[in-house]
């Protein structure tokens, strides 16, 4: 997969939420900037904002102020498809797979157009449309083959184990170039072997010039993959800065906090 | 001869009925309760468009109006609740009774609209029941197809993935209000062009044509086929349809007969709820 240049894929100032009069994120005053080709780890324990964060940049919850940039456009009005439109792949902490389909039809669904999908070209393009949709199986074929999951890829995946599962929802998110990726929990529920994969899977992303935000409680897993670290404390930052001091500062501590590790 | 011809009709018409319906309620996973509006909405679309421009014109914009009654209420789909959803269409669906009953310059109110011309194309007429069995064979068949060769491809799957949760497509970088109103536009089509094919086969129509008793029929008919099986829209409408003809055979027709049918149909439904299979569940 060609590099690419090494830009500003994401930028947020002084982003505050509030819903229902109730402040989840108030991050007044800080500005981060993730280039590509660079990983951010969002450490905290539960309830501290870090998956709410990742809702505020993908759009499924509205900033009260601040602005987002995603890949160099200001996303601060657009709906959430839109914004991942523009390249962006997200793994969700609670997976979100399509149960009723296989491994195939859930990665397929991320390859194909939007336009192969639409009504006018269903009715005027059907043999087109039948043509491209193995197309996208095919692809799907290769992402899972690529990513080295061996489950039956016809099985409804509602019947895969939970880290078959992650893996499918992983393929999912990054099916096709992304130049700027979400994951949210990604080490969580997978062996010593599934984690060591994740890192690898974690550093070739970044390796592609992709820029990754990785919400992870596991401190030793991110760093090793994170260039910096964001930590959040009750939808506030408690520090910011590069991985190796961010994370001095919390992996002597981690025993007594498990809400971290 | 005649009464099976009539209940193949009848069958043919409500088969393309349900697999609009069944597009909704199972694909789109809503709590569709406005069947008989849009059944409606192309019956009249053909009692007042026959005369006018001709029986295929006329059925076209049966589609056309199914088409984007559906379209419109499954707009909201995204914006509302499930539960609200649910109350909305039937809300609808009631709007659309009282209107079809009250606007009687263009619905002719409580009288209907009769003599609908029998349908027509290049010459040819379709008289008589084994004509009629002929057009609605074709028409039906043709939607049938599209209906469910759409179901079965790229744009099924991403309308059925829309209505499964939302959030995860739009991860993937896809509009799911798009999804939602295509969906509502060829479900409302299918629908409408059944109501069209009502119309020209009974010559009349009037405000129960549309009313709250077929949005109910048709929301059981559909839900029936999917609890069967998957996409079987064939078994609602075999079970509700031959039902009453069944216990006439048997002489329950009388008073007791609808109490009857009633009875059957709510066994079928709780065994449809103890078989577990998901329906309007979004």
């Amino acid at each position: 997969m060609p590099v690419r240049e090494p830009t500003t894929a994401l930028s947020f100032t002084d982003v505050r939420v509030q819903v229902r009069g109730r402040e989840l994120l108030a991050l007044a005053s800080l500005q981060v900037e993730l280039r590509a080709g660079s990983v951010l780890g969002v450490v905290g324990a539960n309830g501290s904002g870090k998956t709410t964060l990742l809702n505020t940049l993908g759009g499924f919850l509205r900033q009260s102020s601040g602005t987002i940039s995603l890949l160099g456009k200001v996303v601060d009005r657009l709906p959430p498809w839109r914004r991942f439109k523009l390249g962006v792949g997200r793994l969700w902490q609670d997976l979100r797979l399509f149960d009723d389909v296989g491994s195939i039809d859930n990665v397929a669904l991320a390859i194909r157009a939007s336009a192969d999908e639409r009504l006018w070209s269903a009715l005027l393009k059907p043999k087109q449309l039948a043509r491209r949709d193995l197309d996208a199986a095919k692809a799907a074929e290769s992402v899972l083959g690529r990513l080295d999951v061996r489950h039956d890829w016809h099985t409804p995946v509602a019947n895969l184990s939970d880290g078959q599962r992650k893996w499918v929802a992983l393929a999912r998110a990054t099916a096709v170039r992304r130049d700027l990726v979400f994951l949210d929990e990604p080490a969580s529920g997978l062996d010593a072997v599934g984690r060591a994969t994740a890192e690898r899977f974690i550093l070739d992303l970044r390796g592609e010039g992709a820029a990754v935000v990785v919400v992870e409680h596991d401190l030793s897993f991110l760093s090793r993959v994170a260039d910096e670290v964001l930590h959040l404390d009750q939808g506030t930052c408690a520090a910011y800065g590069g991985a190796p001091e961010v994370l001095r500062r919390l992996l002597p501590r981690s025993p007594s906090r498990p809400g971290l590790e | 001869m005649s009464y099976f011809l009539h209940l193949l009709i009848l069958g043919q018409i409500y088969l393309l009925a349900v697999l609009g319906t069944q597009l909704l309620v199972q694909d789109g996973r809503l709590f569709f309760l406005a069947a008989g509006a849009l059944f409606g909405a192309g019956a009249y679309a053909v009692a007042l468009g026959a005369g006018l421009w001709g029986s295929v014109p006329a059925l076209i914009a049966a589609g056309a109006a199914g088409a984007i009654v559906g379209a419109l209420l499954c707009a909201a789909a995204g914006r509302v609740r499930a539960e609200s959803f649910a109350l909305l269409t039937l809300g609808v669906q009631v709007v659309w009774g009282n209107a079809a009953n009250n606007l009687t310059a263009v619905t002719g109110g409580p009288f209907g609209i009769p003599g609908i011309p029998a349908f027509s194309w290049l010459g040819w007429t379709a008289g008589g029941l084994g004509r009629f069995a002929l057009v609605s064979l074709v028409v039906v068949g043709a939607g049938a197809l599209a209906v469910v060769s759409r179901r079965r491809g790229p744009w099924g799957k991403a309308a059925r993935a829309a209505a499964l949760d939302r959030r995860a497509f739009e991860s993937l970088g896809k509009d799911p209000r798009t999804a939602d109103l295509e969906l509502g536009a060829l479900a409302g089509g299918a629908v409408g062009v059944s109501g069209g094919l009502f119309a020209f086969y009974l010559g009349y129509v009037d405000a129960a044509t549309g009313g709250l008793d077929r949005a109910f029929t048709l929301f059981a008919m559909a839900v029936l086929g999917t609890a069967w099986k998957r996409s079987a829209a064939w078994f609602g409408v075999a079970i509700l349809l031959l039902v009453p003809e069944v216990l006439r055979f048997v002489r329950l027709s009388g008073p007791a007969g609808p109490a009857i049918q009633q009875l059957i149909l709510g066994c079928v439904l709780l065994l449809i709820a103890l078989r577990g299979r998901r329906v309007a569940t979004r």
